[in-house]
């Protein structure tokens, strides 16, 4: 069970780092409206943070894969979970996305954020419970 | 109570059959309600779109109903003009209780003086109209004001202002109306007299002026009296005016929905042939285990089950993992389809409003009970032949 958690974290954390740099609106941080003003694109600061989310959360898979012990297990899973619930809530509450909801960091990015975050999440509440319940 | 916790355990006591039993009920309730659940949407959202117009004829010049479908189903400006005498010509015909002229406009496509690009704009007279006010009484207990307008759920003002500046003046968003799913959730609302203000200003202040002919019209909403039907109404309308069309609100959006429904029914076709090959195999899967299971079914007997109760262990399995998959798989379908429900709608082009949350729970109970349904069936045969078998022979074999 460890090395399965281990890797679907790995994939997890790949897909996070790596998927919302590309669904964010199309932009460099910064829009230029039609007015001539220039607004940051706060989309795009959500889908690099969602970097320092999913990083990690690959060390923690590589690390989950290879661990026998029961306590580094358990803690792992914690750590997972806490990284889960970090990368759901940056696009919703830390930094944020767009205003206009049909802009593709609301329609595709945001969704699918949520998505692998609450597999994280699953995945570390998941090992958690599972690995309480196990002899050592 | 026994016979369920037998049947937990026997799931669990054979994993792998059971996980693909499961997953394989996932995958088809799950393809199944998503494209059920689309196709509600798409007639949830065309409804919608129909309500918030309020009328049951729309009058257009003749030639332009394709023109006038795709500005309220997409939201793309368009330019449609009549005369305004036809208003009066309209409203003298028999059956017509009341009618009131719209204007289509647009907002200029990437200018300067425009901070919403491409915005379809919709100009009514608050004297007669019957479309946004309504909704302006019961949340203001007024109209708009000069310079104040309504827009539908996508409008926004730009971050950082404080008005949506169409051709160089700006405008107060007043309020957003409750989505459609259709181009009227990215339509701006206003009267004629704003309008008329914005055209001034633009001459001045905007890259390219506001055209609004002196005495020109788009289309001409029209209510019937109550208790008449609607299709004479209209035949009337085509027969005492000259280069007009009537569109009865019910066959607005015709063409679009005929185009919808060859796709979606398409869509539901090929699912439900998924849904019949995944219970054959299913049907197969349990006529295997119910061979590898005859001497178990056998000792059970021995020790005083009776064959009705074997009968009701296997149907109880198959029900236990047809619940289960169909719940997640409904679920999962569900939450993605909601997730992604913009994204969906914009690349399939089409009208999309999630079902409300009775008409959901609706579909949910009719899923898991097709589920039941389905994999009982599937499972019929092989749980009566294992229930029928000697236990003697069974045992020896």
């Amino acid at each position: 069970m460890n090395k399965l958690l281990g890797i679907i974290l790995v994939v997890l954390g790949l897909l996070l780092s790596i998927l919302p740099n590309y669904t964010d609106c199309a932009s460099h941080g910064v829009y230029m409206t039609v007015m001539g003003k220039q607004l940051p694109m706060v989309c795009h600061w959500s889908a690099r943070a969602e970097m320092v989310v999913g990083i990690p959360l690959i060390f923690v898979g590589v690390i989950m894969t290879f661990t026998h012990s029961k306590t580094g297990f358990l803690t792992l899973s914690v750590l997972g979970l806490v990284l889960g619930v970090l990368a759901i809530t940056l696009p919703l509450y830390i930094i944020g996305t767009c205003s206009g909801p049909t802009m593709t960091c609301n329609t595709v990015m945001k969704p699918i954020i949520l998505w692998f975050g609450s597999l994280v999440v699953l995945g570390g509440l998941g090992g958690f419970f599972l690995m309480r319940r196990a002899k050592s | 109570m026994q016979l369920i916790k037998l049947a937990l355990k026997n799931i669990r006591g054979s994993g792998f059959r059971s996980v693909a039993i499961f997953l394989a009920m996932m995958a088809v309730v799950g393809l199944l309600m998503t494209t059920t659940i689309i196709i509600r949407g798409a007639e949830n959202s065309l409804d919608s779109g129909l309500k918030r117009l309020g009328a049951d004829i729309l009058v257009v010049p003749e030639g332009a109903e394709s023109k006038l479908e795709s500005a309220l189903l997409m939201g793309k400006p368009t330019k449609i003009w009549m005369s305004e005498e036809n208003i009066s010509v309209v409203a003298a015909v028999p059956g017509v209780e009341s009618v009131s002229p719209q204007i289509y406009l647009g907002s200029l496509f990437n200018a300067h003086c425009c901070s919403v690009s491409e915005m379809f704009i919709l100009v009514y007279d608050p004297g007669t109209d019957f479309t946004v006010t309504p909704w302006l009484m019961k949340n203001f207990g007024r109209g708009l004001l000069e310079g104040e307008v309504i827009g539908g759920c996508y409008v926004f003002t730009p971050p950082g202002d404080q008005f949506i500046t169409l051709y160089g003046y700006d405008l107060t968003l007043k309020g957003n109306l409750s989505p459609t799913g259709t181009g009227l959730d990215q339509t701006i609302f206003m009267t004629i007299e704003t309008a008329r203000i914005l055209a001034a200003s633009s001459l001045t202040s905007a890259e390219e002026p506001l055209l609004l002919p002196e005495g020109q019209i788009s289309s001409i909403m029209v209510k019937v009296k109550p208790g008449l039907y609607v299709h004479p109404v209209a035949l009337e309308i085509f027969e005492r005016t000259y280069g007009l069309w009537p569109i009865e609100s019910l066959k607005l959006f015709g063409s679009f929905r005929s185009q919808m429904n060859g796709l979606l029914w398409g869509f539901f076709a090929l699912s439900l042939i998924v849904w019949l090959v995944a219970m054959v195999l299913i049907g197969i899967i349990f006529s295997m285990a119910a061979n590898e299971r005859r001497r178990e079914m056998a000792v059970l007997r021995a020790v005083g089950a009776t064959r009705n109760y074997i009968f009701r262990l296997m149907l109880t399995e198959a029900a236990l993992l047809a619940i289960s998959g169909a719940a997640i798989g409904i679920s999962v379908s569900a939450m993605m389809l909601y997730n992604f429900k913009h994204y969906i709608a914009g690349s399939l082009r089409m009208p999309f409003l999630f079902p409300s949350i009775t008409s959901f729970m609706g579909l949910f109970a009719g899923g898991i009970a097709l589920a039941i349904i389905a994999i009982s069936l599937a499972a019929l045969i092989p749980a009566y032949r294992i229930s029928r078998q000697e236990p003697a022979i069974a045992m020896r074999e």
